[in-house]
């Protein structure tokens, strides 16, 4: 493919003496905004690790043909220590002096910092230290933090986790505009199905080893649900959204 | 009182000992802030017992104590950085098994010594008023180094112990940065404990850079005020050692650990208001 981005072939990933993803061939474009999705333990942080270059290849073959990008990672808030004496512009401003050569003067502020807080509408709390902020927040920043890089590729591992209604869907709301103004790659692991209808282009689901991946309306099917995360699931479609649910032991739709 | 403080450091073995405090406890303060914020102060505790058993096994081998020293720092960072390999033991297990040995074993081996060192438990009881000029200026050269590695590479250091996993998928070389962060902190344990002991190097280690994390919240504020602790608590430690005949090492700890009560309450009053 001419402007594949990133590719796996006949790949096995996982951990020593445990291999969770075995011949997986998969291929990432320029572009594309790829949701995976799978039952919990299905491999979803491993394929993510092993994608990131965090965790060794364990057999096959993993490549960038057109060179490694710069990768924005947003990660899920829990992983962000507030302890660190820090305000939401010093992350983001640490986050681009580190990727700089070794100076002996202090940092200034770049506008880079500034550019990337307005996108992410976070110039309100841009002096709020990390220990102040609400979960919706925290992921509002850890997204300013990817894109301060000017990435290329941006890897998001359930952002939305442990995040309230309202803020989930404005969180996705704003990745789905970033992806359809800039172009940019999304990767996008989470356990919300809902939230990949309408927005993610390809949709993978990992079960049982394998990653059965395709575009989000043939994978989104109750079907295929059903069978992959082993209960009957209904789906009812709402405008271009989704509403999946899964069905009660009797068998009956809960309402 | 000035002239009484001139005519104290007037003397040499003074000066040496003030040198160690400032410069290879201040440095120490300094590294204790990313002990704390990486929140391994209990391994901040354990290095200085290995650093200990270092000494002990260079009395036993006639060699010098600094080499000891060296070598026991960098062998526990060393030993310290597989336990956290998966196991059925967690991390604070193998942590707390290197606290109570390096401790235990150093007094062991220092009494099955050859070499019968009447000076050697000095190095646990921490008399720093017996160290050398050589120690003195071991001391400040590293301090020196340290101090320049860090303003160059400041913020890689601090990204790589802020967030591991965001720094690796940037390129920034996570273990290299940790292994020189570690390597700074076992020269510094065994520069300090050479010559002041376990107690002077784990109190500098906690002791200001806890008081400066609850003053300031950024880090221009911390790094200012746990050197300045570092080094006053120094000062002060020893100068009391002086005046009231107490062992320079432990006078010196308590002076640095000292601020964080007070400043602990006054945080609580100030969040009550």
């Amino acid at each position: 493919m001419s402007n594949a981005l990133f590719q796996f072939s006949s790949a096995r990933l996982g951990y020593p003496g445990h291999v969770t993803l075995a011949d997986l061939t998969l291929s990432v474009c320029t572009g594309d905004f790829i949701g995976i999705v799978g039952p919990n333990g299905s491999g979803k942080s491993t394929l993510v690790k092993t994608m990131l270059g965090l965790l060794p290849l364990r057999g096959g073959q993993m490549s960038w043909p057109a060179g490694r990008p710069v990768i924005g990672y947003v990660p899920q808030r829990e992983r962000i220590d507030p302890i660190w004496p820090m305000r939401v512009r010093d992350l983001l401003q640490l986050t681009l002096s580190a990727l700089e050569p070794p100076r002996l003067r202090p940092h200034r502020e770049d506008a880079r910092v500034q550019q990337v807080m307005q996108a992410t509408g976070i110039q309100a709390i841009a002096d709020q230290h990390l220990d102040t902020l609400s979960g919706g927040e925290m992921q509002r920043l850890l997204l300013a933090r990817a894109l301060v890089v000017q990435p290329r590729v941006l890897f998001l591992d359930e952002p939305t986790a442990a995040m309230d209604l309202f803020a989930s869907e404005r969180f996705m709301e704003m990745i789905a505009q970033l992806h359809r103004d800039s172009g940019i790659t999304v990767i996008l692991v989470t356990h919300d199905l809902q939230a990949l209808a309408g927005r993610a282009g390809t949709v993978g689901i990992l079960a049982a080893g394998d990653l059965h991946h395709g575009p989000t309306s043939e994978m989104l099917t109750a079907a295929r649900l059903s069978q992959v995360y082993g209960h009957p699931i209904d789906i009812h479609p709402v405008g271009d959204r989704l509403f999946i649910q899964p069905q009660h032991e009797t068998g009956a739709a809960s309402s | 009182m000035i002239g009484e403080l001139r005519s104290m450091y007037e003397f040499e073995f003074m000066q040496h000992a003030l040198l160690v405090g400032i410069f290879g406890g201040g440095m120490l303060a300094f590294l204790g802030i990313f002990v704390h914020l990486r929140r391994i102060v209990f391994l901040g505790a354990a290095l200085p017992q290995i650093t200990a058993l270092g000494i002990a096994i260079a009395v036993f081998a006639n060699l010098p104590p600094l080499a000891g020293a060296i070598l026991g720092g960098l062998s526990g960072i060393l030993l310290l950085s597989f336990s956290g390999k998966p196991g059925h033991l967690p991390t604070e297990g193998w942590v707390g098994i290197a606290y109570a040995s390096g401790g235990s074993l150093a007094i062991v081996v220092l009494a099955l010594s050859p070499h019968p060192d009447a000076g050697a438990l000095r190095f646990f009881t921490g008399d720093i008023l017996g160290t050398s000029r050589n120690e003195a200026l071991f001391a400040v050269a590293i301090a020196i180094a340290a101090a320049v590695v860090f303003r160059l590479f400041w913020s890689k250091f601090l990204m790589s112990s802020f967030d591991p996993m965001m720094s690796a998928t940037l390129g920034i070389r996570v273990r290299i940065w940790n292994a020189l962060l570690f390597l700074c902190l076992g020269i510094g344990l065994a520069a300090v404990m050479s010559s002041a002991g376990s107690m002077l190097a784990f109190g500098m280690l906690i002791g200001p850079p806890a008081a400066a994390l609850m003053l300031f919240r950024g880090f221009p504020g911390v790094v200012l005020c746990t050197l300045l602790l570092g080094a006053g608590s120094a000062f002060l430690g020893l100068t009391a050692a002086f005046w009231f005949d107490l062992p320079g090492g432990p006078a010196m700890a308590t002076a640095a650990l000292l601020p964080v009560l007070p400043v602990w309450i006054f945080q609580n009053i100030k969040r009550s208001l």
